[in-house]
Order: C-alpha cells, then structure tokens, then sequence
C-alpha cells in the first residue's frame, strides 16, 4: 500500500517530528517505508527519517506492507497532517 | 588582597534574563579514545560492553524522565524521548555492531566510527534546521562513549550541587537543561551551541536565562566567581566591580516593579478614568503567538494575519489546511472575536514565489496588492473565505479585507463570500453564515470617503502604516526620504478623525490596528480623537493599557483637535508633551 503526503509543519520533518513517528510505527507490526525522491527510509528508525533531509513543503511517499498497513498508513498521515501537534 | 580585573565575554543569548550569582564549572570533555583494534576472540566480550553501555545511558535518561512533573513530562518529555529513540535506532546500533564484528574496532571506536560518517551525511543536508540536529546525535554518542568505560551507573551528567548558581559548560544536552532546571540552576551558559538547538528551546521554555557561543567560557570563568548572566544582551561579566553589581541590580528591582506594575493593570477592565469602555484587542501573525495572549485579558483578536500560510513553499494552502489553523485560534478565543485578513501580499511584504502578481512591478505599493490580488486570483481568495467560514462555526469570526480602495472592491468581494457561502452549503459542511465583513482603511481615498463606504460593511479598521504612507507619498523603507514618515502629520490626522467620525454616523465600529496603536506616545491623542478601539501587538498591551486606564478621554478631545489642526511642527511638539503630560490625567 502507498500513499503519497506532503511535510506542511514549519520545521520539517525534525528531530522530534522524526521521534513521533518512530513512536508511532514501533506500534505496528508491518514494514513501513517513507520515499523522498531516490531516498528511502525505515519508517522505525529515526536516524534514517533524519536523513531523508525533509523540510516543509517535501512530498513524500509511504509504503506500508503488512496486516495492519493500511491503519499504519492512517495514522502516520494525520500525525504529519496535524503538524505533529506542534503549533506551527 | 588584589581586587579582580572585570571581564567581559560576549555570546548568544537564547533566553533573556539577569541573573547575578557564583558559578560552577562542568566540561563533558571531548569523546576521547585511542583507535583500538580487538582481537577476534575479544568480539564477544566487546559487544557486551556495548549493551553494557546502551543499558546504562538508557537508564540514566530514563531516570531524569522518571523525576520529571507530568506536566513537564507533557512538554519537554519528547526531547529525551528523542534520545531514547536515538540509542535504541535499529541502524544505527547495527552499524555499530558491524564496525565491532567485522572491523574489529574497539567499542568506542565503533561508535565514534559510525558518528563521523552519520556526521558526513548530515553536512550534505540542505536544510538548516534539521542539520543541527546532529548536535542531539553528538550528545548521544558521547554519552555512550563515557559508559563504555563506566561500569555502573554514574550518578549524574552534571553536577547536582548547582542550586542558586549559575552553570559554566561546554556544551549542554537537552537532559543537562532539564537536570540544571531540577537542581534550581539559575543561569545556564555554554561555549558551543546555537539559537534554535534543543537544548536553547527547552531553556527558554522553562525560562531559565541562557548565553551560549561564549568561546573559552571554561578557561576564563573559575568555580566560584561571581558573574552576572545578561541574557537580554547577550553578555557575560566576570568578577564584576560593586557599582556594575549596583547598575544590574537596579535594572533587575526595575524590571520586576514594571512587570508587577504592569501585570496589576492588565487585571483591571480597560475602562478610562471617566468610565469610558475602551477595546483592547491583539495583532497576531502565527497561531503559536496564542501562548503569548493567554491569561491577557483581551477584547479578541483585531487583526490575525494569515500571510505566514502562504510563505516558504510551493504551492497555496488547501482550504483544510487553513480551517485546521483557524479552528484552533477561534477556539483558543472562546466566543472571543477574531477578524482574519484575508491574504495582503504586495508592497513591503515579501511576495512568495507561489503567488503570481503578474509582471514585475515598478512600484509594488501601488501594485497587485491585497484586495486587488484576491479578486484576480479568485480560486486563492474563494479557498481561504470558505475556510474562515467554517472556522466561523467555532466562535465570533470576522473577515477584513485589506487595501480597499472603491465601493466595486467591496461589492465584488462580498459576492465571492456569497459564492463560498453556497459552495460550503452544497457540501453540506458546517460553517458560520453571519459572518461580519469590513475593510481597512489604508489608502487615502478610502478614508476620505468613508463615510459612504461605511453604508456597506459592518466595521472599518485602519491600518496607519500605509495610510501614513500614502498620503504623504513616503517609501518607509527608503532611507533617503523616511524622516518625513510621521504619523502625527496633520493630513494624516485628519483622515483618521474622518474614519472615526464616519463610523459613528453609521453605527459601525471602528477600530486601529496599525503601529500608531501599540505606541504609547499616540494613545491620549487617539482617544481624545474618539477611537474606542485598539489592536495592537501583544508587546505592546500593558503600556498602552497603563495609559487608558490612567487618562479622562473627555478631557483631551480639546487638545486632540488642536493637534489636529496645528501644523507647524514646533507648536505641534508642544501640544504633544501637553496631552501626554501628567497634568491633565484626572
């Protein structure tokens, strides 16, 4: 499953975004996998989401595989759409 | 005994404040060991100390997130969770693991190893933000470098004897702010470190005065000097002399005095001491700006700038986006009004290079700007008045547009906000229908015609900044000519005393959002001219407040139109002190 997102918080995909994420996939059992152009990313590892390099305004793409992926894919999309909960 | 020669060291100041107090010195030291090859039978023994070492650091963060209040936990819990996540980082500790097994490097140089080329990658990375973040990654490294050697766990990173003093490292982790602030560390200051890394966000939220860049802080500073921390300036005085300790104590009793002053008055209602009511309202620019209002006691938001959505990126915001923004200050305001300008770019402001304003402009202050991009970008303006709508459902929301200069600007506006009415109402989504509609007052033409363009909105808000700058033909930002910016021009008062004339002949309010209302200087006179409303930024609230409160609006309507009227500038001098002098405040 694929889905396709863009970073719209104003620090990008930070340290503590990256933190949130990591938070939150280690909850699912399915391999997920976050694409910024050629890069590609473990979506539980947080030095590898670091180095995606992705700051506001980066169209990514996320490919989940698994039986939980499509609710994994869920809620990664409303973590990044709600700005990580941060303010800006 | 000699007295001590003063010194001054100049640094970055990441969170203000003075603090006067002995200090302490912590150097974490550099990751320091010998390129060590193992033996091949070693391997195991090696990877051991490695677990060894990731248990430890775990459990030494674990425990300052075990000391923490929940509501800190709350707040600042994610930057050591940031770190938890580093160390258990699957990557990064196989790397590690294979620089052991395969390379047969000593531990910590396995881990140095794989620092150095996770270092290299971070050097590549275009955005500025994120590339500091190596900083967290190089507090973790060094942490587990030290527990290799360690055996136990070690009682703490920094010194906890730190109470009442000020610290002196070289560099601080985010858990060294967090640890400083439990032993009631009153001032923090570091050789290295930056304006937006962790370790300076959690310092200024937890409001603990902090200088860092100070170079050499750890040779020139010893334990036990006395110094005092300017985190308003940035500056560092060591073994300061008894008329400087003097001078900064009196600033700190100044400051404290206005603030309990000032805090005194934000409680009381903004009436005038003739029992007039007068609206105090906020000018915000981000949504995160809510945190500085909060507690303030405000009449609402009186301009909400929405340009920050549109700038730094590539395409225009969806209208979802907007509603998620607006919802959250609508709600913050709690039945309070907010009033959205809709989009302003053009002059002075920065134009995005996803908003096309057509060819190059000569003069962009008289270019596409404001209302007149809007009604040529329709789809951008339609977006963003759907999204105000709807945020609309959640509270008192009011749409303002800005540059207006006819009556045809306006009609055409309000039948696009009917067309985003009917469009939201096909979708069937929830969103205010009786949203109020006014305009800002900042081309000259609109002010002299007031009057009529008052028959067709429901409030007017004058914005002196391009007004003052239109009507005297000033570029504020050309150096050359910017002395001959002044507000209290005659021609401009005028204009303004027509707004508010306008607005009470048709019962729309009228209010000031401009520079004029936040400066203290303008207050008496803007009152004396009937202005019953102010909008200003939240800096600027307790002394334009302190004003309001202590001033008999009836008596200064004489004087005010005496300021009006005059124009020779000395004359004019003296009528200013007059209205703002004390003589007149009862």
């Amino acid at each position: 499953m694929e889905k396709r997102i863009t970073i719209i918080n104003k620090l990008g995909l930070h340290a503590r975004a990256a933190a949130k994420i990591v938070t939150l996939t280690n909850n699912y059992k399915c391999n997920i996998q976050i694409r910024n152009g050629g890069k590609i990313a473990d979506a539980k590892s947080i030095m590898k989401l670091l180095m995606l390099s992705a700051p506001k305004g980066t169209k990514l793409t996320i490919i989940a595989n698994g039986d939980d992926e499509s609710s994994a894919i869920k809620s990664l999309i409303s973590l990044i759409k709600n700005k990580f909960d941060e303010n800006e | 005994m000699n007295s001590l020669t003063p010194i001054i060291i100049r640094g970055l100041t990441v969170s203000k404040g003075i603090v006067i107090a002995k200090c302490q010195r912590y150097e974490h030291g550099q990751n320091d060991y010998q390129k060590k090859f193992i033996k091949k039978n070693e391997v195991q023994k090696e990877i051991k100390k490695f677990n060894k070492s990731i248990k430890i650091t775990l459990s030494e963060i674990n425990a300052i997130k075990d000391t923490l209040t929940p509501s800190l936990k709350n707040n600042v819990g994610i930057f050591l969770d940031t770190h938890i996540h580093l160390i258990n980082d699957k990557s990064f500790l196989s790397n590690i693991r294979n620089n052991i097994e395969e390379k047969f490097y000593a531990t910590d140089w396995a881990i140095d190893d794989e620092f150095q080329s996770i270092k290299s990658s971070f050097s590549e990375m275009k955005d500025n933000y994120i590339k500091q973040r190596i900083d967290d990654i190089n507090h973790v490294v060094k942490l587990l470098i030290k527990n290799v050697k360690q055996t136990k766990k070690s009682k703490n990173n920094i010194l906890t004897n730190i109470k009442n003093m000020i610290l002196i490292t070289d560099d601080l982790s985010p858990a060294d702010v967090l640890i400083a602030y439990q032993s009631k560390c009153c001032g923090l200051v570091s050789e290295f470190g930056g304006r937006s890394s962790h370790s300076s966000i959690l310092s200024r939220s937890l409001e603990i005065p902090s200088i860092v860049g100070l170079k050499n802080a750890l040779n020139i500073i010893k334990d036990q000097d006395l110094i005092i921390l300017d985190g308003n300036n940035g500056i560092v005085i060591v073994n300061p002399d008894v008329s400087c300790v003097d001078y900064y104590n009196q600033i700190k009793k100044e400051d404290k005095n206005r603030k309990t002053l000032l805090s005194r008055v934000m409680e009381k209602k903004c009436v005038t001491t003739d029992q007039q009511r007068i609206e105090i309202m906020a000018n915000l620019e981000l949504p995160q700006e809510m945190k500085i209002i909060k507690g303030k006691n405000l009449d609402g938001i009186g301009l909400f700038r929405t340009e920050y959505l549109y700038t730094d990126r590539s395409d225009i915001p969806t209208e979802a986006e907007q509603v998620a923004d607006y919802k959250k200050i609508v709600r913050g305001l709690k039945g309070k009004p907010v009033i959205f300008r809709t989009l302003d770019v053009g002059s002075d402001k920065e134009i995005p290079e996803n908003i096309q304003t057509g060819s190059i402009a000569r003069n962009p202050a008289l270019g596409l700007r404001g209302i007149r991009y809007s009604l040529n970008n329709q789809e951008v303006f339609l977006n963003q008045v759907k999204a105000i709508l709807r945020a609309g459902y959640y509270g008192d929301v009011k749409i303002m547009l800005p540059m207006i200069t006819t009556l045809s600007e306006i009609q055409k506006a309000k039948d696009l906000i009917e067309i985003a009415k009917s469009k939201l109402r096909k979708r069937k989504i929830l969103f205010s229908d009786n949203v109020e509609v006014g305009i800002m007052i900042e081309v000259p033409a609109s002010a002299v015609l007031s009057s009529r363009l008052a028959e067709f909105v429901d409030f007017l808000s004058i914005g002196t900044n391009d007004l003052v700058q239109y009507t005297l033909a000033i570029d504020r930002v050309d150096d050359e000519v910017n002395y001959l910016y002044d507000p209290f021009n005659s021609a401009v008062l005028t204009l303004i005393k027509n707004v508010i004339e306008s607005g009470e002949r048709h019962g729309v309010d009228v209010s000031l959002c401009g520079e004029m209302a936040g400066d203290k200087q303008f207050t008496r006179l803007l009152l004396g001219m009937g202005l019953k409303s102010f909008s200003m930024h939240p800096s600027a609230i307790p002394e334009v407040k302190k004003v309001i409160v202590e001033s008999n609006k009836k008596n200064l309507s004489k004087l005010a139109t005496q300021i009006i009227k005059c124009v020779d500038n000395k004359e004019k001098q003296k009528l200013i002190e007059k209205i703002n002098s004390e003589s007149i405040k009862h």
